[in-house]
């Protein structure tokens, strides 16, 4: 379990580094939503199934996952928005 | 079956793996400097939201503070608002 | 490793700080400040104070952020209103007086600052142990619920009265033509976003306040999460002023005057102000702290909603939008 528990949170936080990699080397706005959304909300979710073994009872660890879930529902929608929002801007600008 | 918790070095290692987001989270600022534009600045903020609510979780086994997932439940729920925002208010010319 | 990560926060914050500071363009500061926000959090974690950090990032992570953006928003649509200009402080160089009257203030209070930390009283009293020891009198089991709102509740019936003020003054600046949000909704995906999430950010606030008596919470941190959620709805074009507007006048106003009706009413039985029977009183704390809460959420969703809407610039952007 505990071996499992690292390999998890190793993983999680190597996505972190991916996403923050990819926001920093990739070369236009579109392409680093990919970067932040995908890897990051990734990275998390492995991040929080590493921590669920270790949570005190299942009340916190329900809280854990319900965490996960708010941040991909948001952060999906905020990254649909931006590109949104960009598209809209590049259009207005012709 | 042992979890992490039980070993001795557990504070450490979830200190190490804030500290590691942390540094992600440094690096992030970069971007918020560079830019270019005002959107780019945003996509960083949106990273620091999710890296922040990481840092939490894993401060609130290093700190055995239950009350910390709580701040990290908070933060992910309001951290959307900042994108939201910007994009309903800034749709004018790029800054 | 507690001081190496305490070290770097330490230095991302100055780093960050530093980033507010020295950017001349208006956003990269307030998206510095945001982050300012999320590492002052982590810095309240650190100090083992996680009912300020549950707060900090409510109000830093959600409020602020939302409200500088908008004064952004507004600024350069009025610079693009009258010259076409993007933001025009860079131009103006400031006086020498202007530079030198804040590094002067400045270094008089650090120099107060650390003439109270080097002349502290001798014998400190304890204050940790004193609020321990008279916890169980109090109602609540949380001792930072206990100070705010039975040891030192004076100054939090005060605070709310500041918050109060601020929103008046805020309402009375508020220009008499106030439009509702322009073809700003109907974005199908904002609506289902809001659908998801301000239920559970209702839920939470709630929690939030309901955990204060016996862990880190409260009235202010909930309060703080219900503006948050009305601030969102507003801004996925739900028209919830017209609502809000009937709401607010009671609303307002509605937890100073339950805290001091409580505050005066104990007078009655012969008690000193303030003071609550010691039967009743986690009951009282959490009735008043309810109320509160619906007032601070109110109150803080009328400082943003009280601005109006940024004259868009984007007409012909919006005519686009609806052609489709």
């Amino acid at each position: 379990m505990m071996y499992l528990q690292i390999a998890l949170i190793c993983l999680g936080c190597f996505f972190f580094i991916v996403g923050t990699l990819g926001l920093l080397r990739f070369n236009d706005a579109y392409s680093r939503i990919h970067a932040i959304t995908k890897a990051d909300n990734l990275g998390l979710g492995l991040l929080v199934l590493g921590l669920l073994p270790s949570a005190v009872n299942a009340f916190q660890g329900i809280k854990l996952l319900l965490i996960w879930l708010l941040v991909l529902v948001a952060s999906a929608t905020a990254s649909y928005l931006i590109a949104h929002y960009l598209k809209q801007q590049q259009e207005g600008d012709v | 079956m042992q979890t992490l918790n039980a070993m001795p070095w557990a504070t450490n290692f979830w200190l190490a793996i804030a500290g590691l987001l942390l540094v992600t989270l440094v690096a992030g600022l970069w971007r918020i400097w560079r830019g270019p534009t005002a959107t780019d600045r945003m996509l960083a903020a949106q990273l620091f939201g999710t890296t922040g609510v990481g840092i939490l979780l894993a401060l609130s086994q290093a700190m055995q503070q239950v009350a910390l997932i709580d701040v990290a439940l908070v933060l992910a729920l309001l951290a959307v608002i900042a994108m939201v925002a910007f994009v309903k208010r800034m749709q004018g010319p790029s800054s | 490793m507690n001081l190496a990560f305490d070290v770097l926060l330490g230095i991302a914050l100055l780093l960050c700080a530093a980033g507010v500071f020295y950017s001349r363009d208006l956003f990269r500061a307030v998206v510095m400040f945001i982050a300012f926000g999320l590492l002052l959090a982590l810095v309240w974690v650190r100090l083992d104070a996680p009912d300020l950090a549950l707060a900090e990032a409510a109000i830093g992570a959600g409020l602020t952020g939302v409200l500088m953006i908008d004064a952004v928003a507004h600024l350069s649509a009025k610079n693009a209103h009258h010259q076409g200009a993007q933001f025009d402080q860079t131009g103006a160089r400031p006086q020498l007086w202007s530079r030198i009257l804040p590094v002067f203030s400045a270094v008089i209070i650090f120099i107060l600052l650390l003439g109270a930390i080097w002349w502290r009283p001798d014998a400190p009293v304890s204050l940790p142990d004193l609020v321990a020891e008279s916890l169980p009198e109090s109602g609540v089991e949380h001792p930072i619920t206990a100070v705010l709102l039975n040891f030192r509740s004076y100054d939090t019936l005060l605070e709310i009265a500041v918050l109060l003020v601020a929103v008046v003054v805020a309402m009375a600046l508020k220009p008499d033509t106030s439009e509702p949000e322009a073809g700003n909704s109907k974005d199908p995906i904002l609506h289902g976003l809001s659908a998801r999430l301000v239920p559970p950010m209702l839920v939470v606030g709630v929690y939030i306040l309901w955990a204060g008596s016996y862990m880190p919470g409260g009235a202010f941190q909930g309060g703080a999460i219900l503006a948050a959620a009305l601030v969102f709805l507003k801004l996925a074009g739900f028209g919830i002023e017209r609502l809000a507007d009937s709401l607010l006048r009671i609303g307002l106003a509605l937890g100073f005057i339950v805290f001091l009706t409580v505050a005066t009413s104990v007078m009655i039985g012969g008690r000193p102000f303030l003071t609550y029977p010691e039967s009743v009183a986690g009951e009282l704390i959490f009735f008043i702290e309810a109320m509160l809460t619906f007032s601070i959420g109110l109150i803080l969703f009328s400082l943003f909603s009280q601005a109006p809407p940024p004259v868009a610039p984007t007409s012909s952007l919006q005519g686009e939008q609806d052609e489709r």
